[in-house]
């Protein structure tokens, strides 16, 4: 046996894996779920936010929508008055004739 | 403005008060010029579904308002305010009067003043049939031109309960009055 058999010998010989290779091994495998288990909870992340963005949206749009109504009735209601005054000027001309 | 000018605008209102929402026909732009202040209110539809659901059922006052809006397709406003009286032409809110007065309106009361220092108004009503498609408020004061367009179909309760409201001025009963026609003319 020559010396270049016996270094390939001692080379090939069957060697204790280091501590903790186990645990490496096993973290490595077990990390493509992890990243689903992110992905999931960023969709669902994502949808709360949004869903959370959509109602902010709506309820700013229905107290404005609320706002302009009353507004829109309050014009109205003057503008109701004035002809009510002008009816009731009258009125009292009518009945003071 | 000569006839030939006139004939037109007149077409043009009596189509829009059959139908369509009178107030955004109206050119605006005639009366802007000397104008301090322009208020536009537009309530659609969807904006009135909206604002019904945030109006609460707790409070007296949102709860008629809720009520009150109901039936309705939406709520039109133009209001400008000028500086001084005679800021605009009186002749172009007679021409607005006229297109009021289609076959579809009734003129329920109107108030004329032709000395420019009162108010002149007027409350017509579109009809369909005999239901109630809507209510205009013409509102011109020495320095404020309004009107007002409530658009839907409105119940005599539902007139009656404006008029409670205030919303639209109550003459002898014209409130429960469905096709009440009365004007007061002041001239």
């Amino acid at each position: 046996m020559n010396d270049f058999e016996t270094q390939l010998r001692q080379n090939l010989k069957r060697k204790q894996p280091p501590m903790g290779f186990t645990q490496k091994v096993l973290l490595q495998t077990a990390t493509p779920k992890r990243h689903l288990r992110r992905w999931i909870l960023a969709t669902v992340a994502a949808v709360f936010s949004l869903a959370g963005g959509l109602e902010l949206y709506r309820y700013q749009q229905g107290q404005f929508a609320k706002q302009q109504v009353m507004l829109a009735l309050r014009i109205t209601s003057e503008k109701s008055h004035v002809a009510q005054m002008k009816i009731d000027q009258i009125n009292q001309r009518r009945i003071l004739q | 403005m000569s006839n030939f000018k006139v004939v037109p605008l007149l077409v043009f209102f009596l189509a829009n008060c059959t139908g369509q929402d009178l107030i955004q026909s109206i050119d605006w732009e005639r009366f802007a010029p000397k104008a301090t202040e322009n208020v536009t209110v537009n309530v659609d539809g969807f904006m009135l579904s909206m604002a019904q659901k945030f109006l609460s059922d707790t409070n007296p006052d949102e709860a008629q308002t809720k009520k009150l809006i109901g039936n309705l397709k939406g709520i039109y406003i133009r209001s400008m305010k000028f500086k001084q009286a005679g800021d605009y032409n009186m002749a172009d809110v007679e021409k607005l009067r006229n297109g009021f007065s289609g076959p579809a309106c009734s003129k329920i009361i109107e108030v004329k003043n032709n000395d420019g220092k009162s108010e002149n108004v007027g409350i017509y009503l579109k009809n369909n049939g005999s239901k109630i498609d809507g209510i205009v408020i013409l509102a011109a004061e020495p320095k404020e031109l309004t009107v007002v367009q409530v658009v839907g179909s409105i119940d005599p309760d539902q007139l009656k309960a404006l008029g409670d409201a205030g919303l639209i001025p109550k003459v002898g009963g014209l409130s429960s009055k469905k096709n009440g026609s009365k004007q007061k003319d002041d001239e």
